[in-house]
């Protein structure tokens, strides 16, 4: 049996859907590879079923560095809940002095985590009074830096 | 079949799994800890992520929305030795995956014990009353005091609630039994009390009339001395009328005894007049 240009269409839009119904987003990358598989063999018929196979995942595996190339899945939009993520870079104001080895008390708008005074850690003594910037949460305690 | 089809499909394959076990989607809530080779890698965040199938391993899942920990409910002895049943309620967060990894095996069942143990010490310096009346308090100082421990396993405490703090069933009972004395003890009292005014009052009574039939007594013989002195001097030396007013007296007196149902013999004396003056012979020489 002869492989034609149509069976790639079928197997392509096969696994795009199938992507659909399997959210593991890789099949997307083998069903277009094999839309353009057909359009491969549109323009070259007489190729053999095991150099077929081949350009198919080879051209899958353009696909998803392409995707990765130009859409950077590791830029995150939101930090939305993540594990240190919405309190990171709120500005509170300092009402108690804060030293390495001296907590210090932080007080915010409007409630962080559960509650509006936090009790703070930072690097570098802040008088109380000036507005401070979260950087990191680290148990019940806010790590801040000078805003 | 050649060998260089065979070839390929064994490629295709490999390239098919490796894709499949390298690209991770994370829902938008979680966190995953990557291990390569057994040791701390990575931590996945939220959306498309890509490990080495072979080296990598996802070690642990951690969800980061705010975790709901029941404990349990507890028996806890307050310092005048009373035994009150307590519950908890804490909503925490994991702000640090690896440490929650890491640092505990448990993280949830860590906090878990770690606030029962807290509360039994907070409660046991307490005393039954203040312990009932002050869940405030213990929240604060509950909260202060796994600050530490929440740290070292990178947990935020957002709130402990106390759901449910009261006495046991025993000292229930002992307390309802402990109100019921205290009442049937006032009522015993109270009844006591006006036992004793109604005798004091009784007798207050007795006191009372007895005075007054004193005086009642002493004015009737006030008055009959009255009586029989202004008769004596109505009378004087004239023994008729008053013969005639005791004759009379006596005729009705004897039929009065005549009429009675009981009584139908009468002996009469014969001489009527001579038995009154005998009567009153003695008044006669008083007068």
């Amino acid at each position: 049996m002869t492989i034609e240009w149509w069976h790639w269409t079928v197997i392509g839009i096969a696994l795009i859907l199938a992507e659909l119904a399997l959210p593991s987003f890789f099949l997307i990358w083998f069903g277009i590879a094999g839309l353009a598989m057909a359009l491969v063999l549109l323009v070259a018929p007489a190729l053999s079923l095991t150099a077929q196979l081949a350009t198919w995942t080879a051209l899958s595996l353009v696909m998803v560095v392409l995707w990765f190339r130009v859409f950077k899945p590791s830029f995150h939009k939101t930090r939305i809940g993540t594990s240190a993520g919405e309190v990171i870079g709120e500005v509170g104001l300092l009402v108690g002095a804060v030293a390495p080895f001296q907590r210090g008390k932080v007080r915010f708008q409007r409630p962080l985590l559960g509650a509006e005074e936090w009790v703070c850690l930072a690097e570098d003594p802040i008088p109380a009074g000036e507005r401070v910037r979260v950087v990191a949460v680290e148990g019940s305690f806010l790590k801040v830096v000078k805003a | 079949m050649s060998g260089s089809l065979v070839f390929v499909v064994a490629l295709l394959i490999f390239v098919v799994v490796t894709l499949a076990k390298g690209v991770r989607i994370l829902p938008q809530g979680e966190e995953w800890i990557v291990e390569r080779l057994g040791k701390y890698h990575s931590t996945l965040k939220p959306g498309l992520n890509i490990i080495i199938p072979y080296l990598d391993n996802v070690a642990y899942k951690l969800v980061t929305k705010d975790i709901i920990l029941d404990v349990q409910e507890q028996e806890v002895i307050t310092r005048d030795n009373a035994v009150i049943v307590t519950n908890a309620i804490a909503f925490i967060k994991v702000t640090d995956p690896v440490k929650a990894v890491y640092g505990v095996t448990d993280f949830a069942e860590a906090i878990r014990n770690l606030i029962m143990t807290t509360l039994r010490s907070i409660v046991g310096e307490m005393e039954l009353d203040e312990a009932l009346s002050s869940r405030d308090k213990i929240k604060a100082r509950l909260r202060e005091s796994i600050a530490d421990e929440a740290v070292d396993w990178g947990l935020t405490v957002k709130s402990v609630e106390i759901q449910d703090i009261k006495p046991s069933e025993s000292m229930q009972r002992a307390m309802e039994m402990q109100a019921a004395a205290e009442r049937e003890r006032k009522a015993a009292v109270t009844k006591a009390e006006g036992e004793k005014q109604a005798a004091i009052l009784e007798a207050e009574a007795r006191l009372e009339s007895a005075k007054r039939d004193a005086n009642a007594q002493v004015m009737l013989a006030e008055a009959s001395a009255e009586a029989i002195r202004r008769v004596a001097t109505a009378i004087g030396d004239q023994p008729g009328p008053m013969m005639y007013m005791l004759g009379e007296k006596y005729i009705a007196s004897m039929e009065r005894m005549g009429s009675s149902q009981s009584a139908k013999l009468v002996v009469l004396p014969a001489d009527l007049q001579e038995t009154i003056k005998g009567l009153l012979a003695r008044g006669k020489v008083a007068v």
